[in-house]
């Protein structure tokens, strides 16, 4: 191929690429390597006939919020899937949806729902044979959602993560328990204590030398004798018997 | 994770609070003890313990700190007593309805600080026991407090240097025992006589008048208990003019004078028969206190009776005099066949060399 050729070309394709009107590729035709090439001007021949063909046809049109309607009738109060969906379709704003897309969809929806997730995208995909997708679209597309789903969830505060609120939650009724535990122990004692608010604890907490009074009074010396530790007892018999107990 | 990080928590929870209840609930279960006796009294008991807190109240802190450390005492002394019932009897205790066992164990405890008080009289020097008993009551207490806490520190450090040196004992060990807190003293110089014994033991024979048998059982006792019974069993000997021949001069006689023996033992007897048999207390336990007394009595007086003549000592003419004495001349007459048993140790070891 001369350069000049492949200079055209290069051209001609920039302008298919960018989806031009058929005007433009006509502007095309003024070009002057045309002027002495009979290929190159038969290639641009071919591509307007296509163009023109292409633009006779009637233009696929999905209707506005079709994914929103449909979702909303068969699974109702799915919102989360139905914005999946939107965000799925809007992925090339140009796709348009054949017109019996809902139909398709409707009639292939139940044997999906088993299928697993990617499969079901992907096979959803399918019934748009119109729109040339690539292939594995579905599974890149859950890819992204689902690192997307993870980034949110690593953005979220300490205190909304789920364990740390369900340990907070666990901690809480420890401490209900504890509180419960101890009510329920010192009610007898509660209670009597309302009963007999006359009673002075400090009394009861000497009730020991109250009850044995007499006895801890006595002054005479067996009392004073046998109130001796025991051990002491011994040790005083033993300095006895040692000779050692001084007057 | 999370389930771990749960549980964690949870166990935090838990083991932070859980000394503050576990000491809230001790103090609780005190306090609703004593409110619980309390409330099982009698009105009039009821009011004459409210009496006694309102005299306790108006007592000095320094006397209201004596009687919490006797009361302290008093409840061991009342442990002792229990557990010197047999087991049966100590059950039958058990069973008795609250007030009625507040009384038994009172009255065992009152017994048992007679038989302690006849101890303890026998043990110390003459003149000190005269001083006591002279005392003012207000100062007998603090009197025999003062003068247990001299003697104490006195036979401990000469104990500690006596059994350190026969044990083989380092002097800076000895020193250490020295420097031991008063309340260990005593229990440390029982240990180290209870090993030194049993040294003295290996290297000369067992003690006189002891069988292998007898001694083993001994050995396996508490230090405490070890020390009473070899005491008795000296003591014993020594009342009746024999050698003890247990760590001090080492001369043994092998004739022992049976007879002197043997009246030792007896007056021993009746000294144990002069005290209320604290089955006799348990068994009358559903009598009045007043029939109880007046029984116990009684029985005393039959079982000292019983000893007089097994023991020969009292026979004929004699014993049936003391049989038909009123009370408390018959008490006087046993104290005097007594006295031989409160001769000081001292004066029986000087007299005997």
């Amino acid at each position: 191929m001369k350069p000049d050729c492949r200079s055209f070309r290069i051209r001609l394709e920039s302008t298919l690429e960018g989806a031009r009107a058929q005007s433009e590729l006509t502007s095309l035709a003024w070009h002057e390597h045309l002027l002495a090439c009979a290929e190159c001007r038969a290639l641009l021949e071919s591509e307007e006939a296509l163009e023109l063909l292409l633009e006779s046809l009637p233009k696929p049109h999905l209707p506005p919020r079709l994914a929103r309607r449909v979702l909303a009738r068969l699974r109702a109060g799915d919102e989360r899937r139905e914005a999946q969906l939107d965000r799925l379709l809007e992925l090339d704003a140009d796709t348009r949806a054949p017109g019996d897309l809902a139909r398709r969809v409707l009639a292939g929806l139940e044997a999906e729902r088993v299928q697993p997730a990617e499969t079901r995208l992907d096979a959803l995909l399918e019934r748009a044979r119109a729109v040339d997708l690539p292939e594995g679209l579905g599974k890149r597309v859950l890819a992204h959602v689902a690192e997307e789903r993870q980034l949110t969830r690593r953005r979220k505060p300490v205190l909304m993560r789920n364990s740390v609120r369900l340990a907070a939650a666990a901690g809480l009724l420890a401490l209900l328990f504890a509180w419960a535990v101890w009510h329920k122990s010192t009610a007898p004692t509660r209670e009597r204590d309302v009963a007999h608010e006359s009673v002075d604890p400090r009394m009861l907490e000497h009730i020991e030398v109250l009850e044995q009074w007499d006895f801890l009074r006595r002054n005479d010396l067996d009392a004073v004798l046998s109130t001796l530790p025991h051990s002491d007892q011994l040790l005083l018999e033993m300095g006895s018997e040692e000779g050692l107990l001084g007057g | 994770m999370k389930r771990l990080h749960t549980l964690l928590l949870l166990l935090a929870a838990l083991a932070f609070l859980a000394p503050a209840f576990a000491l809230r609930a001790d103090q609780s279960d005190a306090l609703a003890g004593a409110r619980a006796r309390f409330e099982a009294l009698a009105p009039a008991e009821r009011a004459r313990i409210e009496e006694r807190w309102q005299r306790y109240q108006s007592l000095s802190p320094d006397e209201q700190h004596e009687l919490d450390v006797r009361a302290q005492r008093a409840k061991e002394l009342r442990q002792r007593a229990e557990q010197r019932l047999a087991p049966p009897l100590r059950a039958r205790v058990q069973e008795l309805p609250a007030a009625q066992r507040e009384r038994i164990l009172s009255e065992l405890v009152d017994n048992e600080t007679t038989r302690i008080g006849a101890r303890m009289r026998a043990i110390l020097p003459p003149e000190v026991v005269q001083r006591l008993e002279q005392a003012r009551p207000e100062d007998r207490t603090r009197y025999f407090a003062k003068y247990q806490a001299q003697q104490r520190k006195r036979v401990t450090n000469y104990m500690f240097e006596r059994l350190g040196a026969r044990l083989g004992l380092a002097k800076e060990e000895i020193d250490g025992l020295k420097q031991l807190p008063e309340e260990q003293r005593a229990a440390r110089v029982l240990e180290l006589r209870q090993r030194l014994t049993q040294a003295e033991t290996r290297e000369q024979g067992l003690p006189p008048g002891l069988d292998q048998e007898q001694w083993d059982a001994w050995l396996a006792l508490p230090p405490e208990e070890f020390f009473e019974r070899l005491a008795d069993h000296v003591r014993e000997r020594q009342l009746a003019g024999v050698d003890a021949g247990i760590g001090r001069s080492g001369a043994r006689r092998p004739e022992i004078p049976e007879q002197n023996l043997q009246r030792v033992r007896g007056l021993r007897r009746l000294q144990e028969a002069t005290q209320a048999e604290p089955a006799d207390l348990v068994e009358l336990a559903d009598t009045t206190p007043e029939v109880r007394a007046e029984e116990v009595v009684a029985r005393t007086r039959e079982r000292c009776l019983r000893v007089l003549a097994e023991e020969r000592l009292a026979e004929g003419a004699e014993l049936e005099r003391l049989q038909h004495l009123p009370a408390p001349a018959f008490a006087g007459a046993v104290h005097e066949l007594l006295a031989p048993l409160r001769a000081p140790w001292k004066a029986q070891v000087q007299e005997k060399h």
